[in-house]
């Protein structure tokens, strides 16, 4: 490499690195604003040729944000970006592959119902006459295939390939409109053992076709093995860069992690209680082969944490009735439960604030009050009928209590900015007084300010013997709050970590399946 | 509740319109008629628009109508059931109807658009076959039930008796639920009951009186005394119980202030009554959507239940994690609107007397779903207003009565002008509800900003 980039500020480290030889595209100062909460703020990068860039960070770093704004699905707030030293200025996603920019999705963007080579010249088709050209269609097709090794016809129904070549076609589709960057999220999140090895093999190759690679991953060994060089990403901003020899297990968690961030999380374990949700052998639907068992008391907090996609909120979903289990007990307060729907689950005192605020949480052309409300009208009610003096003091007593900042309690709830959506959502549950409050992503996409008012309402309602259940992955915020630690792998629980063990180390090595104690293979070559 | 305003607004436009442009508009036949079919629309669209609150649609309404509407003649007629029984089997079938629909659409998770598809074309494939697509009638038998239907009520009596009767009303209510219900909704009842109280007794007609009766050859000759102030009265024969003549709006006096009939047939003073006319005579079918307006008004804002229909028709999903039992919510609105298309049809074939299983009630579910979308429901369900749908199947009924009154618009162009006019309402809706977001959004820039400066730690 020669670049070497070490560790220093990523503001001064790219005008250093970028002297010896032009980057191939360099972004400066990158900000963008959502509303509610600040996505990237003043982010540096610079991308080779032939090189394989990998941009890490935990969820919500800021790096998908930063990757559709490269590849033109949004605009950026401000700053610059350099195609070659020269600026080039992306509105679109056609501005992009213009550039020679392709992002390649978590999620594959195909059209499932045509063949490969429609999908591959897909709003570019090459016509005839005016009508399809397919001779050409497919003779091209062959070429793109060929370039990224997939044997197979340019008229299969791309339906019918497996995951793994459906990602090749996608990366042919990006080949060709002669992308010279390639991005890819996540690419090996749904990929098999093999179909990786095979995906490693054609980025090498297309690097050595002199293509840039910018490589998004949770897998830090995948990581490890191709990048050439590490930028990483925490909360919007650059945390730093390794290259060469530099990256390696311990450095990269290091800086995903920091160390100065958690002084907001302030917590006071409580002695807890006795155990209010018990859960014993239950199997969740989404992971039949596992059973999970845990308790939890009165007045404790316990976190989830796990990476995305290991099963944590399907958890939560089974517990709270939305999806049914198939088999396994559920106790609370010593009582089992026996039928499964959230109604059963609400009259016993279980209350879920979902991950998709807007689509599970929260009727969104309601008002504050009708939200609040929601789940405690059947209780409140008066032989059927609205009991509106009540439904309006229980709204007032929640807005006050959860800070929540609109206007009046008629607000609907849909111009509100996501924390306070959220504590909504969250109002909606103390109005029913809960025993057990299971919390899906509390503070996912809300701003500082939100978030420790919901930690505070966490830590009183703990106080109140409330048992709390809730779900992050953000792992300041579980080693901040929680009593204990249940990990989630795989859909099972990997590992239960009280608090005074709590080290981000071990609850990454049990989040990614390794055993505790055991220095991850990676670190010790 | 702006929707509602509006549509309102551009009722009263229609209304001026026509009554400028027609001079029989503003006659009591035709307001008369107007308000009847208005009602007996009403009823259908209040039924659907539960439905698309839900999130639904009900394409088989009109087939329901004409289910009903040639079985229960057929039955009562045809079959000679007792007519308690006939009552019985429309209920039933009725509710069979939207429970089946119901249950596809929740239980089965199949579109409501094709469930409702296939029951347009069952219920009326069916109703061929039962009638053999004979047309079905109540001859000149059962004109007790259909006063159902045909019936008017003079409005000074109505408006007189719906007074007291809002009073109690809403006294019961206050007693039997304690206190609990939007105070709002009392003072208004209580203004519109003392407003029917006053009305009612200012409009009553002063009596007409039978002056002098002249028997001549095989006619007799009337001479009735007409007070000032009274428009129209009319001569009942009291052996046959039906009215023998009619004078209207511009009837002629003669100096003393009498009007002068010629009845056929030999009548005797004792066996003649005169009566003024109301000034409006309100039809049957008004009171029973008007009761069924006020049950659906309660039902929707004021039950826990209109709530959850409403909050699930905007979120399911949601509705679902905060506990409400959605399908049975589902359900019960596509059981109500079943029903309420049931009662729609049999008073549709008690007004008309006779129906035609191949195109009664056609495309009646398409006049009932666009009075719901004019009166303010949203197809993407949680939106909806009952009063809104009054005034939305209102207007509907009044362009159509327009297009026939006014002689310049050609009378096939209905379609056209009642498409035209829905597209119209909703693109207006549209651009108000862009042009309202559009001003949250700079407003809620200017609270963001705030949140930020209070966030700083």
């Amino acid at each position: 490499m020669n670049n070497w980039d070490g560790n220093r500020p990523a503001g001064i480290l790219l005008d250093m690195a970028n002297q010896s030889k032009v980057a191939l595209l360099r972004v400066n100062n990158v900000t963008k604003q959502f509303p509610g909460v600040r996505a990237l703020s003043q982010v540096n990068l610079s991308l080779h040729e032939a090189e394989v860039l990998a941009v890490l960070g935990e969820n919500g770093a800021g790096k998908s944000t930063l990757m559709k704004i490269l590849a033109g699905v949004f605009p950026m707030d401000a700053g610059r970006m350099y195609m070659r030293g020269q600026e080039i200025r992306i509105h679109s996603v056609e501005d992009a592959l213009q550039n020679g920019i392709a992002l390649i999705h978590q999620e594959l963007n195909l059209a499932s119902n045509l063949d490969v080579s429609a999908n591959i010249f897909l709003g570019r088709e090459p016509l005839r006459y005016g009508l399809l050209d397919r001779d050409t269609m497919y003779r091209e097709a062959r070429r793109f295939l060929e370039m990224v090794g997939l044997k197979v016809s340019p008229d299969r129904l791309v339906a019918s390939l497996p995951i793994g070549q459906q990602q090749m076609v996608e990366i042919a589709k990006a080949l060709s409109v002669n992308a010279r960057v390639l991005i890819m999220d996540e690419p090996t999140s749904s990929l098999s053992h093999k179909e990786t090895e095979q995906l490693f093999n054609v980025v090498n190759e297309l690097k050595s076709k002199s293509v840039s690679i910018v490589y998004i991953s949770h897998r830090l060994s995948e990581v490890k093995r191709l990048a050439d060089r590490v930028a990483v990403l925490r909360d919007g901003s650059n945390a730093g860069e390794l290259a060469g020899d530099d990256i390696t297990y311990d450095n990269m968690v290091r800086l995903m992690v920091g160390r100065d961030v958690s002084q907001y999380y302030q917590h006071t374990p409580l002695s807890p209680g006795g155990p209010v949700l018990e859960v014993e052998d239950l199997v969740v639907e989404a992971n039949p082969h596992r059973k999970l068992s845990f308790k939890i008391h009165s007045g404790e907090v316990v976190g989830m944490a796990g990476l995305v996609g290991a099963g944590r909120t399907e958890v939560l979903q089974t517990l709270f009735g939305v999806t049914p289990a198939l088999s396994g007990s559920i106790t609370v307060d010593g009582q089992p439960l026996e039928c499964h729907s959230p109604a059963d689950a609400i009259r016993r005192g279980m209350a879920l604030a979902p991950e998709d605020r807007k689509r599970q949480g929260l009727i969104m052309g309601m008002s504050v009050r009708q939200n609040t409300t929601l789940a405690s009208l059947y209780y409140d009610q008066r032989r059927g009928l609205l009991n509106h003096p009540r439904e309006k003091l229980v709204a007032g007593q929640m807005m006050q209590r959860m800070q929540i900042k609109a206007p009046s309690d008629t607000q609907v709830v849909q111009y509100l900015s996501g924390g306070n959506q959220q504590k909504v959502v969250l109002g909606k549950w103390l109005a029913r007084k809960p025993r057990v409050l299971l919390l899906d992503e509390p503070t996912r996409g809300i701003d500082v300010g939100a978030k420790q008012e919901i930690y505070r309402l966490m830590e009183e309602l703990a106080g109140e013997g409330v048992a709390i259940l809730y779900v992050s992955s953000e792992l300041e915020e579980i080693m901040g709050l929680a009593d204990r630690v249940l990990v989630v792998h795989d859909g099972g629980i990997s590992g239960e970590l009280s608090r005074h063990a709590l080290t981000e180390e071990s609850i990454m090595q049990l989040a990614t399946g390794n055993p505790l104690l055991n220095e991850p293979q990676e670190t010790s070559q | 509740m702006k929707k509602v305003y509006g549509i309102m607004v551009f009722l009263l436009f229609v209304v001026v319109a026509t009554a400028l442009m027609s001079e029989a508009f503003l006659s009591s036949y035709n307001l008369e008629n107007l308000v009847r079919r208005t009602a007996l629309f009403g009823i259908i669209s209040v039924g659907v628009s539960f439905v698309i609150i839900s999130g639904g649609i009900d394409l088989s309404i009109g087939s329901v109508i004409c289910l009903i509407g040639c079985g229960l003649p057929w039955m009562l007629v045809e079959r000679q059931w007792p007519l308690w029984v006939a009552l019985l089997v429309v209920l039933f079938v009725s509710a069979a109807i939207g429970l089946f629909h119901g249950v596809l659409i929740t239980k089965l998770k199949l579109q409501p658009f094709v469930v409702t598809l296939c029951g347009l074309l069952l219920y009326r494939g069916l109703t061929r076959a039962l009638t053999a697509d004979q047309t079905q009638g109540f001859k000149n038998e059962f004109s007790g039930l259909r006063t159902l239907a045909t019936g008017e009520i003079a409005i000074e009596h109505m408006l007189v008796v719906l007074g007291p009767l809002l009073l109690a009303a809403m006294l019961l209510s206050r007693v039997v639920f304690l206190k609990v219900g939007n105070p709002k909704i009392y003072v208004a009842g209580f203004i519109t009951a003392c407003v029917f109280l006053v009305l009612g007794l200012t409009l009553k007609q002063p009596q007409s009186k039978i002056h002098s009766i002249e028997q001549t050859g095989r006619q007799t000759t009337v001479q009735v005394q007409v007070p000032e102030g009274v428009s129209a009265i009319s001569i009942y024969s009291l052996d046959d119980e039906i009215w023998k003549k009619r004078a209207t709006r511009n009837m002629r006096r003669n100096k003393q202030g009498r009007i002068t009939f010629v009845v056929n047939g030999l009548y005797g003073k004792t066996s003649l009554l005169a009566e003024s006319d109301p000034v409006f005579s309100v039809p049957m079918p008004w009171l029973i959507l008007f009761v069924v307006i006020v049950i659906s008004v309660i039902f929707l804002n004021e039950t826990i239940y209109g709530r959850y229909l409403l909050a699930l028709g905007n979120n399911e999903e949601a509705a679902q994690y905060s506990g409400i039992k959605t399908d049975r919510m589902i359900i019960l609105a596509y059981l109500i609107c079943s029903l309420l298309a049931g009662l729609g049809g049999m008073l549709f074939v008690l007004d008309v007397n006779s129906a035609q299983p191949s195109d009664f009630g056609n495309f009646y579910e398409l006049y009932a779903i666009a009075a719901a979308v004019l009166g303010g429901c949203s197809l993407r369900g949680g939106e909806g207003s009952i009063l809104g749908v009054l005034f939305g199947t209102a207007l509907m009924q009044t362009l159509r009565n327009m297009i026939v009154l006014v002689d310049w618009i050609p009378t096939h162009i209905e379609y056209a002008v009642i498409g035209l006019v829905i597209l119209c309402g909703v693109a207006v809706d549209e651009i108000m509800k862009k042009l309202v977001d559009r001003k949250r959004i700079t407003g809620k820039q200017l609270v963001g900003s705030k949140d930020r400066s209070s966030a700083g730690i």
